[in-house]
């Protein structure tokens, strides 16, 4: 069974996707923030990993860099509702899956997913 | 048919001939011309007709009236704003200095200072109006002068009799009486050209503190945009975090609904799931627009052939079968330098706008047309058309007239056109459609302008 974590700090957002992600047969962790995710990434196996970029500690970014550095060659999709362009192109430059605006298309992360 | 360029047009013509200000001008311009005449017939006929001698007081009389005069021309200046309408009462008003001058001269009154009188409207003519007209008036002045010193060499009528005062006693017929008058003509050459000169000089020095005025102007107000953006941009960035993430949770709601729904109501709450659906898709593409609007625009020139850009920015938007759509494409149509991605998404602008102006179906027309200094696309819909008083509005921000969009499409257009040193203007009367033309200046004027900038 494939293993997803997400990180994100908004709870609701991440209830609504853990459950979409669930009856679609995923298994779904959660995270609320950069360095709790780093600490459940360090002890179980993720496929994959859903990464709000705006987080209550270290950024996404920052938290991206970390990961590689605990798991490299995990795949990270990047999420986010930021407009920032510059935190955004850095992402893309430490080699995310993927870049998807909120509101998420579930269809593209699905596919994504595989 | 309005039309509107993206720069304010200055006064039109039409605002002073509404005026009363020229009928004005000229009622009393009339009035002093024959009060002038009368006062001419007059004086000539106590001199010539009954032969009294004229008192002096009339020379001050003369003065009284030429600055009287001025002052109304200084009240006219003041209050006419239009430069044609200055001009016009400038040369009334030289017209009757050149005409009481003259007088002044042929009577005798004030002697040598009759003559030195001309030296003001050459002085006024030279520095207010125009060079040329300068020039007309120092030659009108040397001849007037001229006239009744050739009166007396061909012995037609004796100066002494038209210049009552004018008496040079023993050098009478000495070669004084020639050199005089060489130096009086010397004196208004010299004096029209210096003033001339001065004018031209001080002409040039406003010239240059105008454009100057100009230029900071235009800076200033490129600055205010850009701060105004720029705050805009960082509300917008905001707004869009706290209105994505919810959209999100909604939207992850809904598919999980879709996913477990089941039962006898489900087409019906499919249906309403969809609606949900489709406007968090509204929504978050209005935060888009937002977004890209506030987001500063940095083009990236590249040389671009015009009829590729627009067949690629029609590929990419589906134009609905009920309209139809006719390409104009000219001959020659020399590669410009632009951004691709920018003028594809100002191009998809306008056609999406021109199909939406159309919901009944109609003509699209796409055009390019070269002219002298640029390339000009146009973009023509039959649909309702703008009405005047929002024709002037389209350009701005948050203007909208549909019942969804923010109201930025045109406002966004309009900024990446002016990017790209280009310049968009509309034509449209209420109920005839619209028509949209990008002008973008050709790599000649591309040059030009980046020396200039």
């Amino acid at each position: 069974m494939t293993k997803v974590l997400i990180v994100d700090d908004d709870t609701t957002g991440v209830e609504t996707l853990s459950n979409v992600l669930e009856i679609k047969g995923y298994r779904v962790d959660a995270a609320y923030g950069g360095m709790e995710a780093l600490e459940k990434i360090g002890r179980t196996n993720f496929d994959f990993v859903l990464l709000d970029l705006k987080l209550p500690d270290i950024n996404g970014v920052e938290t991206f860099r970390k990961i590689k550095k605990v798991k490299d060659g995990l795949k990270v999709v990047i999420m986010t509702a930021y407009s920032l362009p510059h935190l955004i192109q850095e992402a893309r430059k430490e080699g995310a899956l993927a870049i998807l605006t909120k509101p998420l298309n579930i269809d593209e992360l699905l596919s994504l997913l595989k | 048919m309005q039309r509107l360029g993206q720069k304010g047009s200055s006064i039109p013509e039409q605002e002073f001939e509404r005026s009363d200000i020229v009928p004005r001008i000229r009622q009393g311009t009339k009035i002093r011309m024959i009060a002038l005449i009368i006062f001419f017939s007059i004086v000539c006929f106590a001199k010539w007709g009954l032969g009294l001698p004229l008192p002096n007081n009339i020379l001050v009389l003369t003065i009284v009236w030429l600055v009287a005069g001025g002052l109304y021309g200084f009240l006219v200046r003041r209050e006419a704003k239009v430069k044609s309408i200055r001009t016009m009462y400038s040369r009334y008003f030289l017209l009757e200095m050149l005409i009481l001058t003259f007088i002044l001269y042929f009577l005798g009154l004030g002697g040598w200072m009759g003559a030195i009188f001309y030296i003001f409207p050459i002085i006024y003519a030279n520095t207010i109006l125009h060079k040329k007209e300068g020039r007309i008036i120092t030659l009108v002045a040397v001849l007037f002068y001229l006239l009744p010193v050739f009166l007396d060499y061909y012995q037609v009528v004796s100066r002494r009799h038209i210049l009552a005062t004018f008496d040079l006693g023993p050098y009478r017929d000495t070669a004084f009486v020639p050199i005089t008058n060489l130096i009086v003509l010397w004196v208004f050459l010299f004096v029209g050209y210096t003033s001339s000169v001065f004018a031209e000089m001080v002409r040039q020095k406003n010239r240059k503190l105008l454009e100057r005025t100009r230029e900071l102007e235009e800076i200033q107000e490129k600055l205010v945009q850009k701060e105004r953006l720029a705050a805009m941009g960082e509300m917008a960035a905001g707004l869009a975090h706290e209105i994505r993430n919810p959209l999100s949770v909604i939207r992850n709601s809904i598919y999980f609904l879709q996913t477990v729904l089941s039962g006898k109501e489900k087409i019906k709450v499919e249906k309403h799931l969809k609606i949900i659906d489709q406007e968090i898709d509204e929504t978050a593409s209005i935060i888009e627009e937002l977004l890209n609007f506030t987001r500063e625009i940095k083009p990236e020139l590249s040389w671009t052939k015009i009829d590729d850009l627009i067949k690629e920015s029609l590929k990419s938007l589906p134009i609905p079968r009920k309209i139809r759509l006719a390409k104009k494409l000219g001959k020659d149509v020399p590669r410009i330098r632009l951004d691709k991605v920018q003028m594809r998404q100002a191009l998809k602008n306008l056609i999406t706008n021109a199909v939406q102006a159309m919901p009944q179906g109609g003509d699209l027309k796409i055009g390019v047309k070269v002219n002298k200094r640029h390339l000009v696309i146009s973009v023509s819909d039959t649909g309702e058309g703008i009405s005047e008083k929002n024709l002037e509005k389209v350009f701005q921000p948050l203007f909208t007239t549909r019942a969804r969009g923010i109201g930025l499409g045109l406002a966004i257009t309009k900024r990446l056109i002016e990017a790209n040193q280009g310049e968009i203007e509309v034509e449209s009367r209420e109920g005839e459609g619209a028509t949209f033309y990008l002008k973008l200046p050709l790599p000649s004027e591309q040059i030009q302008r980046g020396k200039s900038n």
